[in-house]
């Protein structure tokens, strides 16, 4: 069962700014196997959307580059891949939700012609079949077959982000990239959302890649986490692990940073200070100038990232056996 | 002993006109702000708990009610009245991206509410001593002194928006949705200094948020909207401990909990919030309530105080008792 859909190694992102290279992604590595989901978590500007951009293939042109690394998706080589494969690629085996229901539909379209479009790209179907599938997804996603022939201004939030699943599920993809699905609608919302997804990922085995920056979306729904933080991954394991034993101190720092339901504490945790500035070159551990816990070994060496137990890992000295 | 009351609000009202009727953004709100607390006011987009802060503050004109502060009611106020009310009331805006002129710099957007003061006008050294004072007191580094808001992040910026509504020493405080656009690590920055400015300087806040383990870690009381209407109005813990009204307690089963292997039952609502255009009679909740009886579509529940300190409207908030959602 434990197939590897998504593999990444090593992976390094770049932008050219105007301020110099922006170093989005470095050196990440990540897997997703058959029938999982990956929680992506992290501040604004970790680099969660430029990985999810690189797999899809879509960071911007001539500005954003993979400069190493490599992208594995079901066998195909993602980074070399030509035009035409990857296009039968995108949409029918990985496809993608994006943050923003308001913006991702076009305004000017049937939601139902929204679907065909995406069905008749990839299935040889007649228009009357293809018009059916589109009416019995949006049953699927809870909308009813009357509301086809809507216009996307005429659903609410919640409704328009299950017009983007019913899209996104069109073709039964392997891979869901879910970026903030859910951070646009309120959280009653969100919870009919969230309960969709769940309901429809185990329907059609597929895996997913969820990105947010909510860790109790997190906690609920996905098997493994990774915890990104200036580009690079610091912790990752199951979500058992990361959240029962949260390891790296930015991790620990992140959880403790939000308000909890169940105790009453006066004081949040705060870490200090900034997330770096992607064009900032920082020696050491990218974490150092804000971790509680630095060292002077921090300041000089990039830290390894070291195995806890089973799959969990952290990039951190405090957890280094030979420092 | 009962506390002061800083502000009372009582069966406040403000409708829009739209294409199709009348929007009713704040239907008959009552409620009162002790001196020194924090009132938390959630709800989901569009229940109104905006338009009840500007109101209170009168940046929007009220159709009904009274907000009285001090005794006096706020929109009786004539010009050179609300003007010396601006001196004791502020407010914080959602947004540190557009709430900040970004032809000004952080010295002159500090400096603007402090202009209309007489002392502060005359006196330019006086005026900069204090915009440093107050930088320091948000903890903005005087350097940023002649930077522009284009040049912070928005943790920063925030930091500039709370300087501002501090400048003229008020005693209450609008914070709508202050944190909202921030990451978590920085919310938290702003939140400890929110909490650390209201002990230093007694300051009274109303806290709008629709995030409810936010509002919970803020509030000593919280009101939950619903379509214009205040459905219960408790302490923090009762909200949370045993929600009385069924909104209540599905707003909060479904906040996702950062924990790993937690079951809970979760109440899923049906639908979405109708439109509080030509609203229907009745509880408004009524549609999408689990627990809804044939006398919910017929009458709609006031809030009444079912146990001291604890408001509800809901027919059945006896019945409901004790279906808890932790």
């Amino acid at each position: 069962m434990a197939e590897k859909l998504l593999e990444i190694n090593n992976l390094y992102v770049t932008y050219d700014s105007e301020n110099g290279l922006c170093k989005a992604v470095n050196d990440l590595s990540l897997h997703i196997n058959t029938h999982e989901t990956l929680g992506f978590v992290g501040e604004t500007g970790a680099g969660k959307t430029s990985t999810a951009k690189a797999i899809m293939g879509l960071l911007p042109s001539p500005n954003g580059k993979i400069t190493q690394g490599s992208i594995t998706f079901n066998g195909n080589d993602m980074i070399n891949i030509n035009k035409r494969e990857r296009r039968s690629i995108l949409g029918k085996d990985i496809s993608m939700i994006f943050q923003d229901p308001m913006t991702s539909l076009n305004p000017a379209m049937k939601v139902v012609d929204q679907i065909v479009e995406m069905i008749s790209l990839h299935k040889a179907l007649t228009k009357r079949e293809a018009y059916k599938e589109a009416c019995d997804l949006l049953e699927l996603v809870g909308i009813k077959k009357e509301r086809a022939n809507d216009y996307p201004h005429q659903f609410s939030g919640g409704m328009k982000q299950r017009v983007v699943i019913a899209i996104a599920l069109a073709c039964q993809p392997k891979l869901i990239i879910a970026d903030e699905p859910t951070t646009a609608l309120d959280v009653t919302i969100q919870a009919q959302v969230m309960e969709l997804i769940k309901e429809l990922k185990e329907k059609f085995n597929t895996s997913m890649m969820l990105i947010t920056h909510d860790i109790g979306v997190v906690a609920e729904i996905c098997d493994k986490v990774a915890i990104m933080y200036a580009g690079g991954i610091v912790e990752y394991g199951t979500a058992e692990e990361v959240f029962n034993n949260p390891s790296h101190p930015y991790t620990i720092g992140l959880f403790n940073s939000v308000p909890k339901l169940d105790t009453e504490e006066e004081w949040l945790e705060e870490i200090p200070g900034l997330p770096p500035e992607p064009t900032e070159e920082i020696q050491g551990c990218v974490f150092h100038p804000r971790c509680s816990h630095c060292m002077d070994i921090c300041k000089e060496r990039e830290p390894e990232t070291v195995s806890l137990s089973g799959k969990h890992t952290c990039k951190c000295f405090l957890h280094a056996s030979n420092v | 002993m009962a506390a002061e009351k800083e502000i009372v609000i009582n069966n406040l009202k403000k409708y829009f006109k739209v294409n199709n009727g009348i929007l009713h953004a704040v239907d008959d709100v009552s409620f009162y702000i002790e001196k020194g607390e924090t009132l938390g006011l959630v709800g989901e987009s569009g229940c109104g708990k905006s338009t009840t802060g500007r109101t209170i503050i009168r940046l929007l004109e009220a159709d009904g009610g009274e907000v009285l502060f001090n005794g006096k009611n706020v929109h009786d106020f004539n010009k050179v009245e609300l003007q010396e009310f601006r001196r004791h009331a502020q407010m914080v805006f959602q947004d540190p991206y557009s709430s900040l002129n970004p032809r000004l710099s952080i010295s002159d957007i500090i400096a603007e509410p402090l202009l209309n003061i007489k002392e502060y006008r005359r006196n330019k050294p006086l005026l900069d001593k204090r915009i440093r004072e107050l930088m320091d007191v948000v903890g903005l580094s005087q350097r940023l002194i002649n930077a522009y808001p284009h040049e912070l992040d928005g943790g920063r910026r925030q930091r500039v928006g709370v300087a501002r509504a501090l400048s003229v020493e008020p005693e209450f405080i609008v914070l709508d949705e202050p944190v909202s656009a921030l990451d978590v690590c920085i919310q938290a920055q702003i939140i400890n200094l929110l909490i650390r400015l209201q002990k230093d300087f007694g300051l009274t806040y109303l806290f709008i948020s629709h995030d409810l383990s936010v509002v919970k870690h803020i509030s000593n009381r919280i009101g939950v909207m619903y379509l214009g209407k205040i459905v219960e109005l408790s302490s923090y813990r009762d909200i949370f401990e045993n929600p009385l009204h069924p909104y209540t307690q599905a707003l909060l089963s479904a906040i996702p909990i950062p924990k790993v292997g937690l079951h809970r039952e979760r109440i899923i609502l049906k639908g979405d919030v109708p439109s509080p255009v030509n609203l229907p009679a009745g509880c408004r909740f009524a549609s999408r309530c689990p627990k809804a009886q044939e006398l919910c579509y017929s009458s709609s529940p006031d809030l009444v105080e079912v146990a001291p300190n604890r408001f509800v409207a809901c027919h059945y908030a006896g019945s409901v008792h004790g279906n808890t959602a932790m």
